[in-house]
């Protein structure tokens, strides 16, 4: 995955459609602004808000987040033109982008999935969530656990109980 | 503009802590509701929250003694409610149903679950009751109105014959509730429908057509209810309170057991409006709304006397708004 980090760049000067994103722990990206603004509703309102010249903070989007979720913001601004996934836009290309995307570390996908539901990217959003989804699929609930390291914090009874409320839903 | 101007307004649409979020909602609820209504709000929160504090209360005491268990707590589990409940669209059904099990966490998540859809099983084995009998089915705004009539209309299918206690709240009028005429519980003792916004064809004897065992009801802020017409031999509590924008104009009570009968802000000010009650075992009468009125029968013994000691107000206050009203016919035997 290509970073994003534009801090790198010794463009000083500012260019003309760009806009300066700040991660939680306070990355600097300079990103098209145009390509996030029109899959991102939180960057598109604090550009018209009047940040487009300043910095916005994103307190809770960490930098690799950030990065993959910009990067999902240009290919699909470039290649979609930030259409959804039933669009006819939605190629071959896309698809092996947004396949290659949900193949991130277990902790990269949660944190993904809380950046692009504070910086309200839909797709991304709904990419992620379908990915977890797709996780769980078929996993009984000790899978689950597993998997997920959801800890069992229900006494013997307890579970016992739950297990009668649901069990009309178990195999 | 300063930099601090537009982040709080994000940070509070963006990132709403689900705890904060069901907060506001219910000061939202209190608000709409009558200031007489608030002591009946309180229970209801109690009554409704009991579960999660204690959980959350439990949950704490665990952290307290197993720091180690904690760090766990990252990943899906730490995920707020809203998005879980959107990864849980993505699966079927029964899986959703099944997470229950993972922790508390979990446990009442999948009946907010965006989408539940019981086409893709198969007659569930155990009855569909025991999943609803103890909890509070909370369907959120983005709940498919087709989920509520599919249960009731199949009703044998999901097991619902045997259901003794139905509560559907909602906290939007977002999407239209069918309440299909074919609807049978007959076991149902307790039905409280809060927030649903039904169709406009739904029967005004909704309630006792399907229900003919009720014992206790409550309709809460549902609209539009134009006519409501209750006939349940058995039922022995009716609260109406807060009908949302379509108020009712036609009120029928038949109800030879009923004890207590509670009125709050459901009657539409300055329309023509009947009421016809034929309680003869009211013990507890409480009208608020449109003439604010606390009225208690006395003892059951002789009720008939002090119900017609208050009666004269009540018909001043409904001749003032220009109501014919019936309501000699609640205390006849």
């Amino acid at each position: 995955m290509a970073t994003t980090g534009a801090s790198d760049g010794a463009s000083a000067a500012k260019k003309e459609g760009l806009v300066t994103l700040m991660s939680g722990d306070g990355e600097i990206f300079e990103v098209e602004a145009a390509a996030v603004a029109a899959l991102s509703v939180t960057i598109r309102h604090a550009i018209e808000e009047g940040f487009g010249d300043r910095p916005i903070p994103l307190p809770i989007v960490g930098a690799r987040a950030l990065a993959l979720a910009v990067e999902y913001c240009r290919k699909h601004h470039s290649l979609g033109g930030g259409a959804g996934e039933d669009s006819a836009a939605y190629d071959d290309e896309l698809r092996a982008f947004d396949h290659n995307l949900a193949k991130v570390d277990r902790d990269t996908l949660f944190d993904l999935i809380e950046a692009a539901n504070y910086l309200e990217i839909e797709g991304l959003l709904n990419l992620m969530c379908r990915t977890v989804a797709e996780m769980m699929k078929g996993k009984s609930v000790e899978e689950l656990r597993r998997t997920f390291d959801v800890s069992n914090d229900y006494t013997p009874e307890e579970e016992e109980e739950v297990r009668r409320e649901v069990s009309w839903a178990l195999d | 503009m300063e930099t601090t101007g537009p982040r709080p307004a994000h940070d509070h649409d963006h990132n709403p802590s689900p705890r904060k979020k069901l907060k506001i909602e219910e000061e939202e609820e209190e608000g709409k509701d009558n200031v007489e209504d608030a002591e009946e709000d309180e229970n209801e929160k109690n009554h409704g929250e009991v579960d999660e504090d204690d959980r959350e209360e439990r949950d704490d005491d665990d952290d307290d003694n197993n720091g180690e268990k904690k760090a766990t707590m990252d990943g899906l589990s730490s995920l707020p409610c809203h998005l879980l409940e959107r990864i849980l669209s993505y699966l079927p059904t029964k899986s959703v149903v099944a997470t229950a099990l993972l922790s508390r966490r979990w446990r009442y998540l999948w009946a907010s679950a965006l989408h539940l859809d019981f086409d893709d099983f198969d007659v569930p084995r155990c009855g569909f009751a025991n999943a609803l009998l103890s909890f509070r089915l909370a369907l959120r705004h983005n709940c498919s109105h087709l989920t509520v009539s599919r249960w009731l209309r199949n009703a044998d299918l999901f097991h619902l014959a045997s259901l003794r206690i139905l509560r559907l709240t909602t906290s939007s009028y977002a999407l239209p509730v069918n309440w299909p005429v074919s609807a049978r519980l007959p076991s149902l003792d307790t039905l409280e429908l809060v927030g649903l916004r039904f169709y406009p064809s739904v029967a005004a004897d909704f309630v006792s057509s399907a229900c003919p065992r009720l014992r206790s009801c409550l309709l809460k802020r549902c609209q539009p209810l134009p006519s409501l017409d209750v006939n349940c031999p058995l039922l022995e509590e009716l609260s109406l309170a807060n009908f949302h924008r379509c108020k009712l104009q036609d009120l029928r009570i038949t109800a030879g057991r009923l004890k207590r009968l509670s009125v709050t802000n459901a009657f539409a000010v300055n329309v023509e409006m009947t009421l016809a009650i034929s309680a003869p075992s009211i013990e507890s009468f409480r009208w608020c709304g449109v003439t604010p009125r606390e009225y208690r029968a006395a003892s059951p013994t002789s009720p008939l006397r002090s119900q017609v000691v208050s009666l004269p107000r009540m018909f001043r206050k409904f001749h003032r708004v220009g109501c014919p009203v019936n309501l000699l016919q609640a205390f006849a035997d």
